[in-house]
């Protein structure tokens, strides 16, 4: 390893190691909310360090925009009444400086022993042989789109689900009562409109040129999905209220059109004697374009629900409040 | 494919260490992410805390891809990852919409928030 | 290392400088807009910088495009992020106003 890398390495991961305590033990919570996006940043770097781009444009995307986006949105009800995080550890704990040293000892003693089962773990080899063997009959040429959509599509089907269960299980956390329209809009501000204005379709045209992209290189449907986040979430700042002017219908399919046209992609082919989830060699690349056109689809809209859907909490308790 | 093949002659090439580093942060940050979930009370805070440890655990998953790299990291515990991403930030959203709903109802902010309680 | 090489080398640690100072401006100086000030510098400038240096290690058109837009964007995004944070401030009340003051003697 040559010095200028390792030293790249070493301070990346004393950076990592350095935030992540900063996010748990930071005076406020907002500089908590702070220090995790930057560890978010950070992660994404060590994800290129690692030869990982997709996970790197994933984590930095989602990792640390949307739920950076999502934990700052949340602060409002949490930092109402005074309340901060000077309550960091139990009460029961004798002297700050004692549990200190107790806490820090315990977790340096357990990072050591998994450090060290980590090290001794057996190398297997991995699957990249049979990955690539494979390749040309899955009909992309980037593997880790070839796993995604091709070998494990199951995994990826099942993870459009989760992503609609956790905005149906948001719904039922937070009480839903539809999206609706404020009586007032937000203040709108000409500086952020002209932004949104200028971005919103950027953002779209670099959506479909990332999920274009995941064919042959890094990008696929998720990274895609987060960007057309993005630009909803973007929008919505601005006052555009996307969401809300949407039918109930409209973002209700939007919302399962990706889960459901994966499962009826994964049967039709059954007839024909093809195993679940397996497609015909010749058909599998545009089969797999038009599924993940329409999981970005999802992708984006579940996301985007998401934020609007925080962002309307407060608003409808302080509504509640009030009256 | 192309891109592929460049970048892993690349990772060849000055590979030897580099998982290790990661793989030491993933253990680090995976022992402080457990110690926050026990030990932070705000439920903010465990919510941060069990993001921790899902990086330690997404970190170490591609440090081994990137240990047994043959001609481009195995792209298999990356693939992983990606969905694991995903869903932790979709459990994440959850918790947090669901501490929301209790700071909401009952201006707890933790477990032994006992005082806001009443 | 040929002459390209060369001027990467010196563009990206003028960048380097920029974004040191910018961080130290965050860091050091006393009030919001002034702090505001040193990282839209650290942006603006450090980045340009960064850019301009890679953009002599590229071999197509197309790239050396990206890298621009890449630039262009940060500055768009910068710049509005800070107006936002500005606005927020100028609108907030006294109490958000204490918060961002340094201790005296000079912030931590």
């Amino acid at each position: 390893m040559s010095l200028p890398a390792g030293l790249l390495d070493g301070l990346l991961a004393l950076l990592l190691v350095i935030l992540a305590v900063r996010a748990l033990i930071a005076p406020t919570l907002y500089q908590c909310a702070v220090a995790f996006i930057s560890f978010g940043l950070t992660l994404s770097l060590a994800w290129a360090r690692l030869a990982a781009p997709d996970v790197a444009l994933a984590e930095a995307a989602i990792g640390a925009g949307l739920l950076g986006v999502l934990l700052i949105n949340s602060l409002r009800d949490f930092s109402r009444g005074g309340d901060d995080a000077s309550a960091i550890f139990g009460k029961d704990l004798p002297t700050a400086l004692f549990s200190r040293t107790v806490i820090s000892c315990g977790t340096l003693a357990f990072a050591a022993v998994l450090g060290m089962a980590m090290f001794h773990m057996p190398e297997g080899g991995g699957l990249t042989a049979l990955t690539e063997a494979s390749l040309p009959h899955s009909g992309v040429e980037h593997p880790v789109t070839a796993v995604l959509l091709n070998y494990r599509s199951y995994d990826t089907w099942l993870e459009i689900g989760v992503l609609v269960v956790a905005m149906l299980a948001i719904f039922c956390a937070g009480g839903f009562e539809g999206f609706r329209r404020p009586e007032q809009g937000p203040d709108s501000d000409p500086v952020i409109e002209s932004l949104a204005r200028l971005l919103a379709p950027l953002m779209v045209m670099v959506a479909g040129y990332l999920l274009w992209l995941g064919k042959a290189y890094p990008g696929g449907a998720f990274q895609a999905g987060v960007v057309l986040a993005a630009a909803g979430i973007i929008l919505q700042l601005a006052g555009w209220q996307i969401i809300e002017n949407l039918s109930t219908w409209a973002w209700k399919w939007g919302l399962g059109i990706g889960f459901f046209f994966f499962l009826a992609l994964a049967v039709s082919f059954m007839p024909l004697g093809l195993g679940f989830f397996e497609y015909p060699e010749a058909w599998a690349g545009p089969l797999i374009l038009v599924v993940e056109v329409l999981a970005t689809l999802s992708i984006g809209l579940t996301l985007t629900c998401f934020f609007v859907y925080f962002n309307g909490m407060g608003a409808s308790e302080s509504r509640r409040r009030t009256r | 494919m192309e891109w592929g093949r460049a970048k892993a002659g690349a990772v060849r090439g000055r590979t030897m260490e580099t998982h290790f580093i990661y793989m030491a942060v993933s253990s680090a940050l995976f022992s402080v992410g457990m110690a926050g979930v026990f030990l932070c009370r705000h439920f903010f805070k465990k919510i941060i805390a069990t993001k921790i440890v899902g990086a330690g655990v997404f970190l170490l998953l591609v440090s081994i891809a990137e240990r047994d790299a043959d001609t481009f990291a195995d792209p298999v515990p990356h693939a992983m990852v990606i969905t694991g991403i995903v869903v932790a930030v979709s459990a994440a959203a959850f918790a947090l919409a669901l501490a929301r709903r209790i700071r909401i109802e009952t201006s707890r902010a933790s477990f032994e928030d006992e005082e806001a309680a009443e | 290392m040929f002459w390209n090489d060369w001027i990467t080398v010196l563009l990206m640690m003028a960048s380097g400088f920029f974004f040191l100072a910018g961080t130290v401006g965050l860091l050091r100086f006393p009030d919001l807009f002034s702090r505001l000030h040193a990282l839209t510098k650290a942006d603006n400038l450090g980045l340009g910088l960064l850019v301009l240096g890679l953009i002599f290690q590229i071999d197509s058109l197309l790239d050396g495009l990206k890298l621009g837009l890449i630039w262009a964007f940060a500055l768009l995004a910068g710049s509005t992020g800070c107006y936002a944070i500005g606005r927020f401030f100028l609108h907030s009340d006294q109490k958000v106003r204490e918060s961002v003051r340094p201790k005296e003697g000079g912030g931590e």
